[in-house]
């Protein structure tokens, strides 16, 4: 089971002798929307699916793994990938956590402040003259910064 | 009417999945980023600033790409010549961007790691006897491109 939190609900479940069905139990998820559980799901079937094929190539399953995370990032708005990082965080989901976070960090990656502060929707809280000095002193990670 | 009521539903969202509420996610993005990129992040907000001034995201940064790591006993010994934010600046990057032209998968071994800890050790004895990178007789011409 790849998401742990819900894992351990079960466990939890067993532990007070609840004879509930596992089939019929309900899981609370208060801090996951509907959306990115059900990409969630569906990477993890996939997941599962790919290394089930794969069973003795490992490579084949990293290859096969890596085309449908190309194709999942094609289809996923940037400013949904915080909701899902933030989502496999809650379900301790690692793989998926893993590989959001990189596909955040690749997209921001060589971009500009404005364009981060966009991205997350931050703003500037310097004060006057902090942020120039910062410049200055980060003035080497402008080099070769993507255009806008 | 409507529009309004999307709008405020799309505020609230935004306002319920802040990265900057989330501060260890925001550091497993940050830890994936590149040198140049991470100076960038220092320069977006103030939380931002202080998570870059962690030492330890350097210290990831500085050994990501190295096949084995360093033992926890070389951390006092960086520190105190300067610590890994220094490392990274004056004997990691430069060699770095150099090797960045190649199209193969870089992966530092021992060697590499020692010799720019032996680098950093000489780039801090320099330092302190007031030789500086400048002067002729500075080993730190290792870390300088060269036109062959």
């Amino acid at each position: 089971m790849k998401f742990c939190a819900v894992k351990q609900y079960f466990d939890d479940e067993n532990n007070n002798n609840i004879t509930s069905g596992a089939s019929t139990t309900m899981i609370p998820l208060p801090n996951v929307e509907s959306h990115p559980l059900a990409i969630l799901i569906t990477y993890c079937k996939k997941h599962l699916k790919i290394k089930a094929n794969n069973a003795d190539n490992k490579k084949e399953t990293e290859k096969e793994m890596e085309q449908y995370e190309q194709e999942l990032l094609k289809k996923v708005m940037p400013q949904e990938l915080t909701e899902l990082i933030l989502a496999a965080n809650y379900l301790n989901f690692k793989e998926a956590l893993d590989f959001f976070c990189r596909a955040v960090a690749s997209a921001i990656q060589n971009k500009s402040i404005e364009f981060v502060r966009k991205f997350f929707g931050l703003e500037s809280d310097f004060e006057l003259g902090e942020e120039e000095k910062l410049r200055e002193e980060f003035a080497w990670s402008f080099e070769g910064v993507d255009e806008d | 009417m409507r529009q309004m009521k999307v709008e405020e539903k799309e505020k609230e969202k935004k306002a319920k999945f802040q990265m900057n509420d989330h501060i260890d996610i925001l550091i497993e993005v940050l830890k994936r980023l590149d040198g140049p990129s991470l100076g960038v992040a220092a320069c977006v907000c103030r939380l931002w600033c202080t998570l870059t001034r962690s030492d330890s995201l350097w210290e990831h940064l500085c050994f990501r790409h190295v096949s084995s790591p360093p033992p926890s006993s070389v951390r006092p010994v960086v520190v105190a010549l300067g610590g890994y934010k220094r490392l990274y600046m004056v004997c990691v990057r430069p060699v770095l961007s150099r090797l960045r032209n190649s199209d193969s998968e870089l992966v530092w071994t021992r060697d590499e790691v020692q010799l720019s800890l032996s680098l950093f050790c000489v780039d801090y004895y320099e330092r302190r006897l007031g030789g500086g990178a400048t002067s002729a007789s500075s080993l730190m011409f290792l870390c300088n491109p060269v036109n062959v």
